[in-house]
């Protein structure tokens, strides 16, 4: 009997959620992004099968499988980032968590207890019946999950005050071929932000606050370093410089009116803090948007993409050579603890040859980023060849995934380059 | 028209879905879990079909399993005209596929029978009650096939409402035709068109003026679809639809509730029918008669714009029933939560199929929420003041 035979038979004796069906494959083989055609055709493969684990068993069950056949495993949330981390461009088994979405409150330890398949915002509904809140949250909370984003790392609403998502992450309890562990404190860097290469996340411990007012307030700035005096005198929840041209893009597709300027909106906790000028009518209706930057996609209606993590003290510099970018682009500007993400979004069109000319921007303010001290906010797939020079300890990383992951088989090509798929995608973006 | 034609004037559409998953409130996602029934799956598989790919039967199913609710139009981050490109799509691939075995049933049914269930004709209105008179009034009371043929109840309460009130009404009994509210949910609106030039011509016939139904399935169809269809063919359409919960609060909306003494008691929650709500916009008339009959109005935690389907609509319950009631069943969790008397809708199927999914549920009969239209709330109270 063939070994693919083989394979399938084993998956149907083990599991009841599983599909083998050609169209799902294809469809659990995409992320949100979409690259020009000659790169899609460089990444994109299809998955062997796609199986949706209810429990720890099934997971460990699929581990063996993985193991048995040599099959990658490719860990999926809600496919809701863009940088080919859930593309099982090796084929293998797509492991959807969607069926893994039970998560418990602990109103004393002030920890959410989530499954990987947990849904952000429904956490954030249920912490809010307790009197609790998220700490932090992606802007893709509606449909994102936990398992997802503490994969992908990186920051969001509240990172202002709380950091990134690894410090707000208490313990992580994680499967590999040697078996369970709990993992906590400084191994963390281990797992959050690995895409699932080193280990599949069956459970994590997640902080949450005390439940507050939010109140959103807003000021029209002129600069970057005007935007950071203003909320550096306060200690905001959140801070998102939102560029005029990502408002003008607004008002087009939503019919809204808001005032096309840069404008700072920050958030505080309970009290509002008492700076002149801070204090502009629509923070609200805009604070609303927070979960749909994505509405200007409307625009094109293909998006074209680049997010940079920068130290604040390239924001001005970033923002002036964006701005020399003749296109049509929108930007904002997440605040974290001493770092930003910036969103540069250029409404395009897949279907048109200027589709390749819009990437081509996109990776210029990339380069641009990282001469300034940046770092891409993540590397997935597509980025793999960058991940030695701006992921911090990337020796120690690799040593640990060959450590935990001999066959390289969780997730492999993400994070860490693998054959020579990194160089044509380096090659790839030098040419467009 | 060739498939990549067909495609290519949805093109728009289909590229801008921007894969973000808000849509995962779909309630067939929410019980099936596999992207292929969701609404962002179906957008990515109309565009791996606009690049090439062609459909099979499976996949076919799945497109199908869409009870057209809207919900997802509702939360859709890019504005994509959903519901539109459902039913376009739906009609479409039925043109190129045909229709699944239970919708092609359905139409067969009204080509023979002009009712869904291929119910004889004669028994149309069997429902009727004696002591009502029929007038030749320009308004029309329309029942509908669910309400004539399964839940009559609905029917009766609604004409014995304007017997009481002396209000005037035509019914066209079993000249009555099915509104064709199925066939166009399930792609097969050629089908459709002809009853719409059917019904038009009776109403025309008979000097209607004004439609009121207690379907918000037939409620849609008249008000919303009929018009456009007329328009694309050139027809006139001068009629004002309206749903019986306008209707009664337009006429008497004040006299139920400054009027009528004695009120029901009891705490009650609505079901938005997508139909009436979201599709229409319809929603505060129904609440304002059970809020004016007395019961104690609570919302479910999906209401209005974000309603929660009842799981039997876009043919569904028709093609998959399991389904169906599995949605009917995280519907009627919600009411449960609330502990309330009653679930009180405003479309027959909505209570047919809210009923049975009661019945799989596992609860009695008797077993609260006791699941009622807004018609017989309406009766009720009437009843209570001997009205």
């Amino acid at each position: 009997m063939e070994i693919m035979e083989r394979f399938e038979i084993d998956v149907r004796r083990s599991f009841s959620h599983f599909s083998f069906h050609p169209f799902e494959r294809r469809i659990y083989s995409h992320d949100i992004s979409v690259l020009p055609s000659f790169v899609e055709k460089m990444v994109y493969s299809q998955a062997d099968v796609i199986i949706q684990p209810r429990n720890v068993e099934e997971v460990k069950e699929i581990l063996r499988l993985s193991k048995e056949y040599s099959k990658p495993i490719v860990p999926r949330g809600a496919a809701t980032s863009g940088y080919g981390g859930v593309i099982p461009f090796n084929g293998g088994i797509v492991v959807d968590f969607s069926r893994m979405n039970g998560f418990e409150i602990d109103e004393d330890l002030k920890l959410v207890i989530a499954e990987p398949g947990a849904i952000w915002w429904d956490i954030q509904k249920a912490a809010r019946k307790r009197g609790l809140s998220l700490r932090i949250y992606p802007t893709s909370a509606i449909s994102s999950t936990v398992g997802g984003w503490i994969g992908q790392g990186g920051i969001g609403i509240g990172s202002t005050m709380f950091g990134d998502i690894k410090e707000n992450v208490e313990w992580l309890r994680v499967l590999d071929f040697q078996g369970e562990k709990v993992v906590e404190g400084e191994d963390l860097r281990y797992y959050v932000g690995m895409e699932g290469t080193t280990g599949l996340i069956i459970s994590s411990a997640v902080k949450l606050m005390d439940a507050a007012k939010e109140i959103p307030l807003a000021i029209e700035v002129e600069s970057v370093g005007n935007a950071l005096k203003v909320f550096g005198k306060t200690k905001p929840y959140s801070a998102i410089l939102m560029s005029s041209e990502f408002f003008r893009l607004m008002n087009e597709v939503k019919g809204s009116d808001f005032k096309e300027k840069d404008t700072l909106v920050a958030v505080y906790l309970d009290e509002e803090p008492k700076i002149e000028g801070f204090k502009y009518e629509e923070a609200s209706e805009i604070w609303k948007d927070r979960f749909y930057p994505l509405r200007i996609k409307k625009k094109g209606p293909s998006l074209v993409s680049v997010e940079i993590l920068l130290p604040f003290e390239a924001l001005e510099a970033f923002y002036g050579e964006a701005r020399k970018l003749e296109i049509q682009h929108a930007i904002q500007t997440y605040f974290s603890r001493g770092e930003a993400n910036v969103i540069v979004l250029i409404p395009s069109d897949e279907r048109e040859k200027r589709f390749t000319q819009d990437w081509k921007k996109a990776f210029k303010l990339l380069k641009i980023g990282l001469k300034l001290g940046g770092k891409p906010y993540a590397t997935g797939l597509y980025l793999s060849h960058l991940s030695k020079k701006v992921i911090q300890h990337f020796d120690d990383l690799l040593d640990f995934k060959r450590k935990v992951d001999p066959q390289n088989l969780l997730n492999p090509g993400k994070i860490f380059p693998k054959g020579r798929l990194p160089m044509m995608l380096k090659i790839a973006g030098l040419i467009i | 028209m060739s498939e990549a034609n067909f495609l290519k004037n949805l093109s728009d559409e289909i590229y801008a879905c921007a894969q973000c998953n808000y849509c995962r409130v779909c309630p067939t996602y929410k019980i099936e879990k596999w992207e292929s029934v969701s609404p962002r799956g179906r957008l990515y598989l109309l565009k791996l079909m606009l690049n090439g790919s062609k459909i099979d039967s499976v996949m076919l199913k799945d497109f199908f399993k869409c009870t057209t609710c809207g919900l997802c139009e509702n939360i859709c981050i890019v504005d994509i005209p959903l519901l539109e490109l459902w039913e376009k799509a739906r009609n479409w691939l039925t043109k190129v596929k045909g229709p699944l075995p239970a919708h092609k049933k359905l139409a067969d049914n009204i080509g023979i029978h002009m009712n869904i269930y291929g119910e004889d004709r004669n028994l149309r209105d069997a429902w009727f009650p004696d002591n009502v008179e029929i007038s030749d009034s320009e308004t029309l009371f329309f029942a509908g096939c669910t309400a004539s043929y399964r839940v009559r109840e609905i029917a009766e309460s609604a004409v014995k409402i304007f017997s009481r009130f002396g209000i005037e009404f035509n019914y066209l009994g079993r000249d009555e035709v099915c509104c064709g509210s199925t066939l166009i949910r399930t792609g097969q609106k050629e089908k459709a068109e002809r009853l719409v030039e059917k019904n038009i011509k009776i109403w025309e016939r008979n000097g209607i003026e004004r439609v009121i139904t207690t379907c918000a399935g037939c409620y849609r169809t008249f008000a919303l679809d009929y018009p456009r269809i007329c328009e694309e063919r050139g027809i006139d359409f001068n009629f004002e639809i309206l749903h019986l919960s306008q209707f009664i609060e337009r006429e008497a909306g004040k006299v139920i509730k400054d009027g009528m003494k004695a009120k029901l008691k009891g705490r009650a929650t609505y079901h938005d029918p997508c139909h009436l709500g979201r599709h229409a916009g319809v929603y505060d008339e129904p609440r304002e008669l059970i809020k004016a009959s007395g019961l104690e109005l609570v919302e479910m935690e999906h209401s209005r714009e974000n309603s929660f389907c009842c799981g039997a609509g876009g043919g569904v319950r028709a093609q998959f029933r399991d389904l169906s009631l599995e949605i009917g069943k995280l519907r009627l969790e919600e009411a449960l939560q609330l502990n309330v008397d009653y679930l009180i809708s405003c479309c027959p199927f909505c209570k047919m199929h809210l009923s049975h999914s009661k019945k799989v549920s596992g609860l009695e009969r008797n077993d609260k929420p006791e699941i009622l239209d807004i018609s017989e709330v309406v009766l009720k109270v009437l009843n209570e003041n001997g009205f």
